[in-house]
């Protein structure tokens, strides 16, 4: 049998996904951050009691997206906080630093973890000195820039790694998970759309 | 004054970063450095006495009632005869599977056992399980086997994973499932089906085969708690076949066949080898025997020779034959016909042969005969019928 802290571990991608969706949704609507709170503990709620074929709608969530790294876990919380306060992280420098290297290290693993490319990456996890070396570069360019939020995530990460805290022996399971990714890509879209129109606002007002 | 403070606590705290970093970071390389000590194969080369009867003896196992899809049946030995598992679920893939066995004391077959279900692995691991399929028994030690087997979280084949259940009575009652992480993608998407193999330093090497996307065999290796501790892909990358059958020819040699993928042409079974104890494979190729693409079974016979059981047909699995090769793959010989399908039955197939060397000197294969059938069946052959089944083979040539 499974402990309740991986027990709670396992939902709180899903738990977390539900309530960004649903209070993001209300913020369209100019709900008060109480009420956006509310409608995504409510959306929880309904995930569970929603029955898709044979399990609930939330079961369905937690079956596909797995449990979080640390840094998908923090970047999570962060889209919670926006989706319920409205404050942007996008225009951050950190955040920015932190999101494209999710992005990068994703695109570095993923494609071959799926089948795409005829090396798989993964096997760097298990042994030997590239990765953790990648990782010390990371971090030391973390601290140059002065990134602490990135530097503690990564740092958990490595803690929980050497501790072996997860289920997972594989280092790449504690610094990246793909809804980590996904997100980090959605958010570099939503930076990439912002700039597009912002240099769209000057010259639209010089015409009119 | 103030400004001072702050000053003071944001250097603490840069330091502070800067140090656990450091620290963290030697301690990472330090421990990533050598933490997969070199492993080699633990070869078993059995005797095979020449012994036995010269007929085949054979059994259906799954009660005459059976209505579910049965498939990907495997075996192991016990002090107490043979015990076999295969997965049954209303229709492939379906939900609400179930991992079931049955035990043969020499005479007949006991009625089946649930292993475990969809709904037990969902309990024990914590997430809801649709499908289950192909286990594979090894045994750990005297009285302890695990089993590995593959469960889909979601719809299809594609989103299996691996799970691990442990009995330490020889099969009389399992402990909880435990999920074996191998992808970094959701741990997505990985299936068993041939033997596991005894590794040093108390380690396990568990063929397997990735499914998402591209079809490519794999060896998994895990260490003494069955976790993996490093994933090795077979045959160079590419889309060639799956479900490996690896056969260690010495500490660090071995060849394995790999079921062939439907496109891929010839129709042939697939080999590849490795020199260096499963790190690198040669790419997979295809070799003088036919596969209808459908699995290959693989063991050590003796000291020179190995016994495959295989469908002996390009195109459908209408046979299950057994057949030597050498221990370089390159040479084979049929032996003889352990069954053929009913040509009057439509639908009918001999499918999933799996090989085990019950005793010296005596082989058990049990395979699969999908709907309309709905069977699990059994053939035990003995080596005196082997061995003369390949002196009449040699006469006929």
């Amino acid at each position: 049998m499974i402990s309740t802290v991986d027990y709670l571990l396992d939902r709180s991608s899903a738990g977390l996904l539900v309530f960004i969706a649903a209070a993001a949704l209300s913020h369209i609507v100019r709900l008060s951050p109480g009420k956006r709170i509310a409608i995504g503990l409510l959306a929880i709620v309904a995930a569970l009691l929603i029955s898709i074929s044979t399990r609930s709608a939330f079961d369905w969530i937690v079956s596909a997206i797995e449990r979080p790294s640390a840094p998908g876990l923090l970047l999570l919380v962060l889209f919670a906080i926006c989706a319920t306060t409205g404050r942007r992280f996008d225009d951050r420098r950190e955040f920015r630093f932190g999101t494209a290297m999710l992005v990068l290290t994703g695109a570095l693993l993923y494609p071959g973890a799926i089948g795409f490319l005829n090396y798989d990456t993964y096997i760097l996890g298990y042994s030997g000195c590239v990765l953790p070396l990648l990782l010390a570069l990371l971090l030391a360019y973390a601290l140059y820039r002065r990134c602490f939020f990135v530097v503690a995530t990564l740092n958990v990460a490595i803690l929980g790694f050497l501790l072996g805290a997860g289920r997972s022996l594989n280092l790449w399971d504690y610094v990246i998970d793909p809804l980590a990714w996904l997100l980090a890509i959605g958010a570099w879209i939503t930076i990439a759309i912002t700039a597009v129109v912002r240099k769209r606002k000057p010259s639209a007002s010089v015409a009119a | 004054m103030g400004l001072v403070d702050q000053h003071t606590t944001t250097t603490w705290a840069t330091w502070a970063a800067v140090g656990c970093s450091v620290v963290l970071s030697a301690l990472l390389i330090y421990k990533m450095a050598n933490r997969v000590e070199p492993w080699t194969f633990i070869v078993d080369v059995p005797q095979a006495p020449v012994r036995g009867d010269l007929e085949i003896r054979a059994e259906t196992i799954t009660p005459p009632d059976e209505k579910d899809f049965v498939h990907g049946p495997s075996l192991i030995q016990t002090p107490t005869g043979l015990l076999a598992f295969w997965y049954r679920a209303v229709y492939e893939g379906a939900a609400n599977a179930e991992i079931v066995s049955a035990r043969f004391d020499g005479n007949r077959w006991s009625p089946t056992a649930v292993v475990k279900n969809s709904n037990t692995v969902t309990r024990d691991i914590g997430l809801t399980v649709k499908s289950l399929a192909n286990p594979v028994a090894f045994r750990r030690s005297e009285n302890e086997i695990w089993l590995f087997f593959a469960a889909s979280r979601l719809s299809g084949w594609a989103t299996c994973e691996i799970i691990l259940v442990r009995s330490t009575d020889n099969g009389q009652t399992w402990g909880p499932a435990q999920r074996l992480y191998a992808a970094p993608f959701l741990n997505m998407s990985h299936l068993t089906k041939s033997l596991p193999l005894r590794l040093s330093g108390d380690r396990v090497a568990l063929p397997a085969y990735h499914e998402m996307n591209r079809k490519y065999p794999i060896m998994l290796v895990l260490d003494s708690n069955g976790r993996v501790i490093d994933k090795l892909r077979m045959g160079n990358g590419g889309t060639v076949g799956y479900q490996p059958a690896i056969v260690p020819t010495g500490p660090t040699t071995a060849i394995a066949f790999v079921r062939r993928l439907n496109s891929f042409r010839p129709q042939s079974i697939l080999i590849t080898r490795t020199t260096d104890a499963g790190r690198t494979w040669t790419p997979p190729t295809p070799i003088d025997l036919p596969n209808p693409g459908g699995p290959i079974a693989a063991i050590r016979y003796d000291d020179t020779r190995i016994l495959l059981a295989f469908n002996d047909d390009p195109e459908d699995e209408s046979n299950v034959k057994l057949a030597f090769s050498n221990l370089d793959g390159t040479s084979f010989r049929r032996i003889g016909t352990l069954v053929e399908k009913n040509a009057q039955l439509k639908g009918d197939a001999t499918a999933y042969p799996f090989l085990l060397e019950s005793e010296p000197g005596q082989f058990d294969v049990v395979f699969s005969r999908p709907p309309p059938q709905h069977i699990i069946d059994h053939v035990r052959v003995s080596s005196a019928w082997i061995e003369h089944n390949l002196e009449r083979s040699a006469e006929q040539k």
